[in-house]
């Protein structure tokens, strides 16, 4: 340390003047860096849209296409129709599982909790597919079972109901999440000073905790309904059969049309996003009102509401819930081991030859499995790193214009995976990137940043900044800070991250679904593939195979103890 | 424990150090602004090699800031920050020192003990990376927990330890490697007030032991006297005074340090009459007058608004009527009995006076009483506004 400054140093020294300057001109290009990736990726394909929507060409086309026939208009109408619906049973389930779960006495509700989330984790393809079993028209089981009772074909599920009740069912855990954490946060004695003014406990849980709770509910409705609104996996299951198109449906039948109608396809699109801009500012406004109504860790632990003898009705309420959600899975895996469907299960039929099928013989399904496990495992490390790098340049140095990386980051979460999809087809249609696994995977990166971000930013956030600074005083290094401190504490939580992201992943239909070509079939393409073209009992092998891989995450993820070292 | 921390500190700094020779630390002039806010405005003070200083102010004042500041953790925007002949940070020529690169020890409030480590791990972190051989490292961390009273907990996990652990854990991870230079934040504020005086004895063993220049920041008017050689008292980002702890007790510069160093008496009035050296008489309303020393400034004249202040300690009061001419008479409104003293709140016409005494003779509220304020415990400054506009 006998370092003396100034006199005699000939070359600039980084903590000299000149030297800062090299220092500063390097932050200002890793900015540039960050910047320019962000801009390539979110922005570019974004603009890619507006412009084949806004040229006067497309605009031209698309009226005409618009005028011309009602398909466009039907499609419409049919996506706010199965948002809605899809909405209505969502909205109704969630709250009133999250209220059970949070706020009553329901036995087992413990148990229930976690299994009330299973839908989250799992795919709405392969749910569509089990509810196709169940209730087509001519051979769903339900129709089969019940015919004498109901007559033929009581239940369609190839209807914009039947479309809206599976989003209804698939969507809930979200309702009921946000609902339950706000129910979990509300200050106790809130309820309590009303039960102490007299009231009972219905007119508590409707006039004190259901308002208090509001915004996080309605917050979580339009979240629900704009992701409805974008989905793709569904309604193409569904709605193929009795002709009942959305609009991401719709943008897909004119992408692959002869040629492709890019103009309509984008003019939809550019609408899809900014319906969905509009609501999801809508939603964060709602949502930023919350922090009225809650109170941060005292303790309390709110008194739950005795409902008597009704706490049975609940239990079994919750229980025909998991009944709609388990019971298409038993369905689809006694269909997966049936040679041949016929509409009832067969002992002497039972076979494993459909797994053996999609395992080593169906080309589709093989490169399907393939496929989305390269993407998802190396698209779920790539995301975790970016993340990781991003919310520690945010929180952790001095770069300048650190603080706009987050809502540049955010800006993906009004994209439906349909319009990213489109806008990446159209961004690359024509370079060597187009047809690539890769530019599936960065469409999924992307499409998954926002949740990435906000998950490992405030996992980062977290740690205090007093356990890298000590790292500093104690003479390391920022680099070394970061890896032998930061790091190893953030480690739980980037393992969960990455297998949230891998899950999202494995399953992702949208985007994939406009930027596949032969050979880069996902697995979840490779999985409608096979519906149209294979016996139900492929698909539904291919769909038990998918779901237990999704399981077998979500119990991996249940392992990692979460909020260890937080200090 | 504290005879041990003692004999095996001595035992141990004769055997490992060649004290570490200690450094001054010199701060110049320094800024620190966030954006429009300014956190830091215009600081100065000098600590000399192996000495203590401690920042003290209320929360908000700039203190931990200027600490963080010396430590490298924030970049200032103006000034100068030297370690003996060594400049760390100069605003004018560009040198900015990296916090790895100052070679301090620093102890944080939360004590930041990383949580995935051992004991060991996080004391020996500054060796490691420093590339000290691995057998020099363990020795050296077996030395200074020793020293710090942890022997043969090198295995433990850092995540279960006491709040006194953590903090001697944090103690001998800002010493290990012998810096010129040792940081305090708040180090005591975390612990109960039994292990505070006990830790606040041993710091001052260590530091004699090993001889480090040491900067602490504290809110503890108490804590500061007892640990410091040198106290800076700090407001609003600028110090209100500097000097050592008797002086800055006895004569408080500013009407601010006269209330953080306990003068809860302050009182408004004017100059009445003015005496040769610095004695004033105040009137401070309702026909009660008050004398007092004259602080700092031009010299006070007749009408001159100010402000008077003095300790509850310092009043001292008398039940009897009458017998002092010099006394003021009061009423006393409540005394709480608080065991090792009362403490009173007495009424003077129109004026509220705090007083603590020693608990020989209770006086009942309600009941009247004389009280005597000695005038060179009484400190008069010009009134705030008045100080304001002239500088």
């Amino acid at each position: 340390m006998s370092r003396t400054e100034g006199k005699t140093v000939d070359i600039p020294s980084i903590w000299s003047a000149e030297g800062r300057v090299l220092a500063q001109a390097s932050r200002w290009g890793l900015t540039g860096v960050i910047y320019g990736l962000l801009t390539l990726c979110v922005i570019y394909p974004l603009a890619m849209i507006f412009l084949a929507a806004f040229t006067e060409d497309g605009i031209v086309a698309a009226i005409n296409e618009i005028v011309s026939s009602d398909r466009v208009l039907v499609a419409l109408w049919n996506t706010l129709l199965t948002s809605v619906i899809g909405v209505i049973i969502a909205g109704v389930l969630g709250v009133s599982l999250a209220w059970l779960v949070g706020r009553t006495n329901m036995p087992f509700k413990r148990v229930l909790d976690p299994l009330n989330l299973i839908p989250f984790y799992l795919s709405s393809v392969v749910g569509a597919i089990c509810w196709q079993i169940l209730a087509s028209p001519r051979s769903g089981l339900l129709n089969v079972w019940l015919q004498p009772l109901l007559g033929p074909g009581f239940f369609n599920i190839y209807t914009v109901w039947g479309i809206g009740f599976v989003l209804g069912i698939y969507y809930s855990p979200y309702v009921y999440l946000f609902t339950l954490g706000s129910l979990q946060s509300m200050d106790a004695s809130l309820e309590e000073a009303s039960r102490a003014s007299g009231a009972s406990t219905l007119q508590t849980a409707s006039r004190i905790t259901l308002p208090l709770s509001s915004p996080a509910i309605l917050s979580a409705w339009l979240l629900v309904f704009v992701s409805c609104m974008g989905i793709f996996g569904v309604p193409i299951i569904l709605g193929l059969p009795g002709r009942v198109n959305t609009l991401s449906t719709l943008m897909y039948s004119y992408i692959n049309d002869y040629p492709a109608n890019f103009s309509v396809t984008a003019v939809i699109g550019t609408f899809l996003f900014v319906v969905t801009l509009a609501l999801t500012i809508v939603q964060m406004r709602v949502l930023s009102k919350r922090r009225f109504t809650t109170i941060t860790g005292k303790g309390y632990k709110p008194r739950t509401v005795d409902l008597g003898k009704w706490r049975f009705a609940a239990l079994g309420a919750n229980l025909l819930y998991l009944v709609l959600v388990v019971g298409p899975l038993v369905a689809l895996l006694l269909v997966s081991l049936q040679d041949i469907w016929t509409g009832a299960f067969d002992l002497a039929r039972l076979t494993l030859r459909n797994y053996e099928i999609v395992l080593f013989e169906d080309m589709t399904a093989k490169r399907g499995l393939s496929n989305s496990l390269i993407i998802a495992t190396l698209g779920a490390t790539i995301a975790t790193v970016v993340c990781l790098l991003l919310s520690l340049v945010m929180q952790r140095t001095r770069l300048p214009l650190r603080e706009g990386i987050y809502p540049f980051s955010m800006v993906p979460v009004a994209i439906p995976g349909v319009v990213l999809g489109v806008g990446y087809l159209i961004a690359v249609v024509g370079t060597p990137l187009y047809g690539t696994l890769w530019v599936i995977m960065i469409a999924y990166i992307i499409n998954y940043l926002p949740t990435g971000v906000r998950n490992i930013d405030s996992l980062v956030q977290s740690i205090s900044h007093e356990l890298d600074e000590s790292a500093r005083t104690s003479g390391a290094s920022w680099g070394k800070a970061m890896t032998s401190i930061i790091f190893p504490i953030c480690i739980p939580g980037l393992v969960s991250a990455w297998i949230l992201m891998f899950v999202t992943f494995i399953r992702e239909v949208s985007a994939s679904m406009m930027l596949f070509t032969y050979g880069t079939e996902t697995m979840s393409i490779a999985l409608i593939r096979i519906t149209e073209t294979s016996p139900w009992g492929v698909a539904a092998a291919f769909g038990v195979l998918q779901t237990v891989l999704l399981l077998g995450c979500v119990a991996i993820l249940r392992l990692i103890p979460v909020g260890q070292a937080k200090n | 424990m504290l005879q041990e921390v003692v004999s095996s500190s001595k035992a141990v700094a004769q055997k490992t150090s060649a004290k570490a020779k200690a450094v001054s630390v010199d701060v110049r002039g320094l800024v620190k602004r966030y954006g429009s806010v300014v956190g830091v405005a215009g600081v100065d003070f000098h600590l000399e090699a192996g000495k203590t200083a401690t920042l003290l102010g209320p929360s908000g004042c700039g203190k931990t800031t200027t600490l963080r500041c010396i430590a490298g953790l924030e970049i200032p925007n103006e000034g100068r920050i030297g370690f003996g002949d060594r400049t760390v940070y100069d605003s004018q020529t560009g040198i900015v020192m990296e916090p790895e690169q100052r070679n301090i020890g620093m102890v944080f409030q939360s004590y930041a003990i990383w949580p995935h480590m051992t004991v060991a791990g996080n004391v020996g972190y500054p060796l490691k990376v420093r590339k000290a051989p691995k057998g020099e490292i363990a020795e050296r961390v077996n030395e200074i927990l020793t020293l710090v009273g942890l022997s043969e907990m090198e295995t433990r996990p850092a995540s279960n330890l006491s709040g006194g652990q953590q903090q001697r854990v944090a103690l001998a991870r800002a010493l290990v490697h012998q810096p010129r230079i040792v940081l305090f934040d708040e180090p005591l504020s975390n612990l109960d007030a039994n292990l505070r005086e006990r830790m606040r004895a041993e710091l001052l063993l260590l530091q004699a032991e090993l001889g480090f220049t040491a900067i602490y920041v504290t809110h503890d008017q108490e804590e500061a006297m007892a640990l410091s050689d040198k106290v800076v008292v700090m407001n609003k980002g600028e110090v209100e005074q500097t000097g050592n702890p008797i002086e800055v007790f006895q004569d408080p510069a500013t009407l601010f340090a006269a209330r953080f160093l306990g003068c809860s008496n302050t009182l408004s009035g004017e100059v009445a009459e003015t005496f040769r050296e610095s004695s004033v008489l105040v009137d401070i309303g309702s026909g009660v007058r008050i004398k007092g020393n004259w602080q700092r400034g031009d010299s006070p004249r007749v009408g001159d608004v100010v402000e008077v202040a003095f300790r509850p300690q310092v009043v001292s009061l008398d039940a009897r009527n009458g017998h002092n001419p010099e006394a003021l008479t009061g009423q006393v409104i409540t005394a709480a009995f608080l065991g090792h003293s009362i403490d009173y709140t007495i009424k003077v016409g129109e004026l509220i006076v705090r007083a603590e005494t020693s608990p020989d003779i209770f006086i009942t509220a309600g009941s009247s009483a004389e009280i005597v304020v000695p005038e060179r415990h009484v400190y008069v400054y010009r009134s705030e506004d008045t100080v304001r506009s002239q500088v």
